[in-house]
């Protein structure tokens, strides 16, 4: 779920935690809710799961607004061309929904427990993604850009390691492709402990 | 106890089958005993699940390691090791 207020309305004092954790599987993410408009401003923790392309600039511009942000750090990894197969043109993304979105908020909580974050989202793909856009989105925003970049490093690595999705690309030619886990991805977790 | 066993990725498309209901007359099972009935069954069961191959185990949506014990009605899952973000 997303916190969102306008300016006025922002509480100094508001509680970090959602009350109910983000509904599995939204087919319409949070952006085209009535909430989100023109100065809307997002804060707090959100996971979400989504078939709809990611709207990276929608997510990022609420989260800016907050005026007790000052850094703002995100991660977006993007389908390239060359991953295990050449000539790729999409990515089909497979996920065990309702063990995805725990994971993923289980993800968050441990980033929040070990820094002071005003902001961290996890937006992630599945079914087809084209060459070129978002699979996944992190949003990390906070006081100060240490907190911010090492939270944000932190939740792609932890996702990379734990998050049940599974990849296939797509080549020109229409084969399809499993894309096999990368033993550094286990590796890139051993450095936080 | 009866136990939902769900398969995701390369694991469902090997065993041929997303989902199944398991009926274990005992009160525990140990999960690597569940996968070495399985992989028995036939062949296909058995190069799916086979011992040696890197297989997650979730029980609850909660990630296990292969010596936990399941004592109640649970949903297993058997998948790959996973390739997301």
């Amino acid at each position: 779920m997303t916190a969102s207020f306008e300016r006025e309305g922002i509480q100094p004092d508001r509680q970090r935690y959602p009350e109910a954790r983000q509904d599995a599987d939204e087919a319409s993410p949070a952006i085209s809710s009535p909430a989100i408009s023109r100065g809307t401003i997002a804060a707090g923790f959100e996971v979400r799961v989504q078939e709809a392309p990611i709207d990276v600039q929608a997510e990022i511009v609420p989260v800016m607004r907050n005026p007790r942000v000052g850094a703002v750090v995100n991660f977006i990894g993007v389908v390239r061309e060359s991953g295990d197969f050449d000539d790729v043109v999409a990515l089909e993304l497979e996920h065990y929904p309702g063990m995805t979105e725990q994971a993923l908020w289980s993800i968050v909580e441990e980033a929040v427990a070990r820094w002071q974050l005003d902001t961290a989202r996890i937006v992630h793909r599945t079914g087809r993604v084209e060459l070129g856009q978002p699979v996944v989105l992190v949003l990390v925003a906070a006081q100060h850009r240490g907190a911010a970049f090492d939270a944000c490093e932190f939740l792609m690595d932890f996702l990379k390691a734990h998050a049940p999705f599974w990849k296939k690309e797509i080549r020109r030619d229409g084969e399809r492709r499993r894309v096999d886990a990368k033993t550094h991805d286990e590796q890139s977790m051993l450095r936080w402990g | 106890m009866e136990l939902t066993v769900r398969y995701f990725a390369s694991v469902r498309e090997q065993v041929g089958l997303t989902s199944e209901v398991i009926h274990v007359d005992s009160e525990e099972l140990a999960i690597d005993s569940l996968r070495t009935t399985l992989a028995s069954r036939d062949a296909r069961m058995a190069q799916a699940l086979q011992a040696g191959r890197p297989i997650c185990i979730a029980v609850n949506h909660e990630m296990v390691g292969s010596g936990f014990v399941v004592r109640e009605n649970s949903e297993v899952a058997f998948f790959p090791p996973v390739t997301g973000g």
